[in-house]
């Protein structure tokens, strides 16, 4: 009886590492999201430069930049990396202004069919149709073009306007 | 294969927008302040050639504070309103329309003044609220006053993207004459919103000073960065203005009798007093006296069998009445003509009236 407590303690360590190491391997790439703002300042040189600061807070009509960035915490390269990411509710885009270094960017009115924002097209209510306007794209994808080498870090963004 | 045939065409069809802003939440007003935004990345990817389990950011959430913005705006006035703007008029209304475009409730206080530079003030300015509820920004029709139920002076709550109907009333004085105008001032404070019917009145509503709190800051959104708006309307005094001429016509002397007729004694003389009123308004209850000359004396039944008469210009009409002091209102004493007010027909803008009666001179 009392040697069992030992190796409980040993058996639950073992599975713990176990835990663990599954997680890792499920959970290759680590994804975080910011909202921040871009603010204007003077740097050391005394020129006005700006700066993003994260935020809590907004007012409508207040512009915000959006960041995803992903970054392969495993020991193999990760590939066919596509970043997706719905325009939140109550914001609307800023045309052209998602961008993401080696991604192709196709953007989404109803998140199903993905195009170049210049592609898409919609009906309006007398039947004509007419190029996508940018409040009503709701959806961004970024397709990586490369592998992510182990350990490698890479961001998109774009910005938003509170509604 | 028919599954795969559908999901082509789906991804061929076009995507239908009912109207331009389906597809977000477009108010003028903005988001609600307090709304929490939230937004979470998601990633697809392969190791090694073998697609693993898509993973989710965390939200990265942000919270949309408050920003007052408002309006006021007034209503080119009625021609009720116009009508109603004469001299010593008690209560006159001009309107105003009261905006709320902040992205929350607020409520309004409200503080109406003369302006200075116009040709006279107004006395006794009060505000008064439409008892009607908010209205949506873009379907406002202005409301009319109603005294007995519109005894508000302060908006207790207006959604937000809501217009309301607020009226201001005022005194003319007496001295102020055709055409003059006076200048008043809304001014509209935002305050707190306060539950309708409560009574009681919010505070003003101020800007969140210094950083970012943990709470919903207020932000004053509105020109002047105050949380006030305020503009004016116009009170142009529309008056009748009388005008009196006398003229006199020899009718008929005893010798001539109506040919080329003398003014000796015992001549017929017809006094004409012409009442013209050139004002914006029609003159009413025109009250007339004239003192007849000692030497002569009041001709009777000259017209229709009765002794003066008082014919009104632009269909008007005419009537007549008797020297007698009776019911009429017409009377000769102590050697006056006199004609009650109360008794006669309005003189219309524009028109003259005119007072006929003969004598004969002693």
């Amino acid at each position: 009886m009392s040697m069992s407590t030992p190796s409980h303690a040993l058996a639950a360590a073992l599975a713990l590492s176990i835990l663990q190491t599954v997680s890792a391997q499920e959970n290759c790439i680590e994804l975080t999201t910011t909202a921040e703002s871009e603010q204007s300042y003077i740097n050391e040189q005394g020129a006005q430069a700006t700066r993003l600061v994260p935020i809590a807070r907004a007012l409508p009509g207040d512009e915000v930049v959006w960041t995803v960035t992903a970054k392969n915490r495993c020991s193999k390269p990760a590939d066919n990396i596509v970043i997706a990411n719905p325009v939140p509710e109550h914001m609307t885009l800023v045309a052209n202004t998602a961008m993401g270094v080696g991604t192709e960017i196709t953007y989404s009115v109803d998140g199903r069919e993905f195009k170049a924002s210049s592609a898409l097209s919609v009906r309006d209510v007398n039947g004509a149709t007419r190029g996508v306007r940018p409040e009503e794209i709701r959806h961004i994808r970024w397709s990586y073009r490369t592998a992510f080498t182990p350990g490698a870090t890479a961001f998109v963004r774009y910005r938003a306007i509170v509604d | 294969m028919s599954i795969a045939r559908h999901l082509k065409q789906a991804s061929l069809a076009l995507f239908i927008v009912s109207s331009a802003a389906a597809l977000q939440s477009a108010y003028a007003a903005g988001t609600e302040a307090g709304t929490s935004i939230s937004n979470t990345a998601s990633v697809n990817y392969s190791v090694g050639g073998v697609a693993q389990t898509p993973i989710n950011s965390s939200a990265a959430t942000f919270v949309v504070d408050r920003r007052i913005f408002l309006s006021v705006v007034a209503i080119t006035p009625s021609p009720t309103e116009l009508a109603a703007t004469v001299p010593a008029a008690v209560g006159v209304v001009r309107t105003f329309r009261i905006t709320n475009t902040s992205n929350r409730p607020i409520g309004f206080r409200f503080t109406p003044t003369n302006v200075g530079s116009d040709n006279f003030d107004l006395a006794n300015l009060a505000v008064r609220v439409d008892s009607a509820a908010g209205q949506p920004i873009a379907s406002f029709t202005p409301g009319t006053y109603d005294g007995a139920t519109d005894t508000a002076t302060t908006v207790a709550m207006l959604a937000a993207d809501q217009s309301t109907t607020v009226f201001v009333l005022a005194d003319v004085p007496g001295t102020a004459a055709n055409t003059q105008s006076a200048t008043v001032n809304l001014q509209a404070i935002s305050i707190e919103p306060t539950t309708l019917n409560v009574g009681a009145v919010g505070a003003d509503i101020v800007q969140t000073a210094g950083a970012d709190t943990a709470g919903i800051d207020t932000v004053f959104g509105d020109a002047g960065r105050d949380g006030t708006e305020s503009t004016t309307n116009v009170y142009t005094v529309s008056s009748a203005t009388l005008g009196v001429t006398k003229s006199a016509t020899i009718i008929s002397d005893p010798f001539n009798n109506t040919s080329n007729p003398k003014a000796i004694p015992g001549a017929v003389v017809e006094y004409a007093i012409a009442i013209a009123n050139t004002g914006a308004v029609p003159a009413q209850q025109v009250g007339v006296t004239d003192a007849l000359n000692a030497n002569t004396a009041i001709a009777t039944g000259a017209y229709s069998g009765n002794d003066i008469e008082i014919a009104v210009s632009g269909g008007g009409g005419t009537t007549t009445c008797t020297a007698a002091a009776d019911a009429d209102g017409c009377s000769v004493a102590s050697g006056t003509l006199t004609i009650a007010g109360a008794s006669r027909p309005s003189i219309p803008a524009g028109q003259t009236a005119t007072v006929r009666f003969r004598v004969t001179i002693n």
